[in-house]
């Protein structure tokens, strides 16, 4: 019995376009839906507005590939170009909201992540110390420079690579690197001065 | 490219020379050691639970991709389908056609008109009454319209006799106020 391949991006697409299938297109979306919103996620710090960019992002999307608004053309490159609309829903985004570079680092905007957990979620406890890691980590990221910031959600969350983030941000590929190695630099300080600081914590008591 | 950069591509798996850049970190102290914080880094970030959108929001987002997807890119199917083809074309050739014929008939009809009036209205010529005009001043009293020229050839209120009239009117009062009419020689008055 033979393995069957998954079908690629762009197979999908094909699917999609030419024989109406709804079902390549939710492929599409949930085999990205981590990534994408996961950048999203990144960016705006806040649930309900990831979920309402991520919708945004698709409906541009849409109607990009039913070419009611241009066209896609970028064969072979479906996830990187969904992205680049995706970066300019969320840029659009931040710069309605003054957020870019105006919000206080390191600042709360009062929305745990506990919020962002599924209700009905299985497993709690791990589900709990998972989100605590999470939220931990999210706070350190917000800390970094926003360009900083940028090139970590998009390499680690998208998984697009560096060639394809120096092309999106339009910057050199040595530029994208060394903002990613600061950006992994600077979150590895945070995170050692910080278990400095429970460590302490812990002693004290 | 910097090793240090490099370094970044080798821990995202990326495409770079892997054998160079081990024997770099082999011999290299402060690149391994970068190397192993990036790593830790790297792991932090792996560790973490991947964010996820609301199942509405997909299923919403998939539904919009269907309906888009079966929706015709030209018009309408109603508006389609309720008329035959090229209806709107031979529509307008039809009106344009009885618009055409209302015209002509418009235009021939003020035409006829027109060279009704004309004809009705023209002054009749001078061979058609069978007079000239200076028979016409020698026959005629004075003051009184032809009465021998037809009535359809000269209408009454023909204004060439009210001319002559006038003419010779203006003489005769010039005539009466000649000033030898009295004597030519002006009669000296004398004061008593």
């Amino acid at each position: 019995m033979g393995f069957r391949m998954q079908p690629t991006d762009e197979e999908l697409v094909t699917r999609y376009l030419e024989e109406e299938d709804g079902q390549a297109f939710r492929r599409l979306v949930e085999r990205h839906q981590d990534r994408i919103f996961g950048y999203l996620m990144g960016m705006v710090k806040d649930r309900a507005t990831a979920n309402d960019l991520f919708q945004e992002t698709f409906e541009r999307v849409i109607k990009a590939m039913q070419g009611e608004r241009g066209s896609y053309d970028r064969r072979g490159q479906w996830l990187s170009w969904v992205m680049s609309i995706a970066r300019n829903a969320a840029i659009d985004h931040t710069r309605k909201q003054k957020k870019w570079k105006e919000v206080p680092q390191g600042e709360d905007d009062g929305r745990s992540f506990w919020d962002t957990l599924e209700a009905d979620a299985p497993y709690a406890d791990e589900q709990l110390h998972r989100a605590e890691q999470r939220e931990w980590l999210d706070a350190h990221i917000d800390e970094l420079a926003p360009e900083q910031r940028e090139v970590l959600l998009l390499r680690q969350e998208t998984d697009l690579t560096f060639r394809e983030i120096a092309e999106l941000q339009d910057v050199s590929i040595n530029t994208a690197l060394g903002r990613m190695r600061y950006a992994l630099k600077n979150l590895r300080k945070m995170m050692e001065a910080s278990n400095e600081t429970a460590l302490a914590g812990t002693l004290d008591a | 490219m910097d090793d240090r950069l490099r370094l970044l591509m080798y821990l995202y798996d990326e495409e770079v020379d892997e054998a160079s850049l081990v024997r770099r970190l082999a011999r290299d102290e402060s690149l391994l050691r970068e190397y192993q914080r990036l790593r830790e880094a790297k792991e932090q970030l792996d560790a973490c639970p991947a964010a996820r959108p609301d199942p509405a929001v997909v299923d919403q987002v998939v539904e919009t991709a269907r309906t888009a997807a079966e929706a015709p890119t030209g018009p309408p199917p109603s508006s389609r389908d309720s008329r035959p083809a090229h209806a709107p074309q031979r529509s307008w050739a039809g009106r344009l056609q009885a618009a055409g014929a209302a015209l002509a008939v418009v235009l021939l009809v003020g035409l006829g008109w027109w060279q009704g009036r004309s004809e009705a209205g023209a002054p009749a010529p001078a061979a058609s009454s069978g007079r000239s005009a200076a028979e016409s001043q020698a026959a005629a009293p004075e003051g009184a319209v032809s009465s021998s020229a037809p009535s359809t050839a000269v209408p009454a209120w023909d204004d060439r006799d009210e001319l002559v009239r006038i003419h010779r009117r203006i003489e005769r009062l010039r005539a009466h106020s000649r000033p030898d009419r009295w004597g030519s020689a002006l009669q000296p008055v004398q004061r008593p």
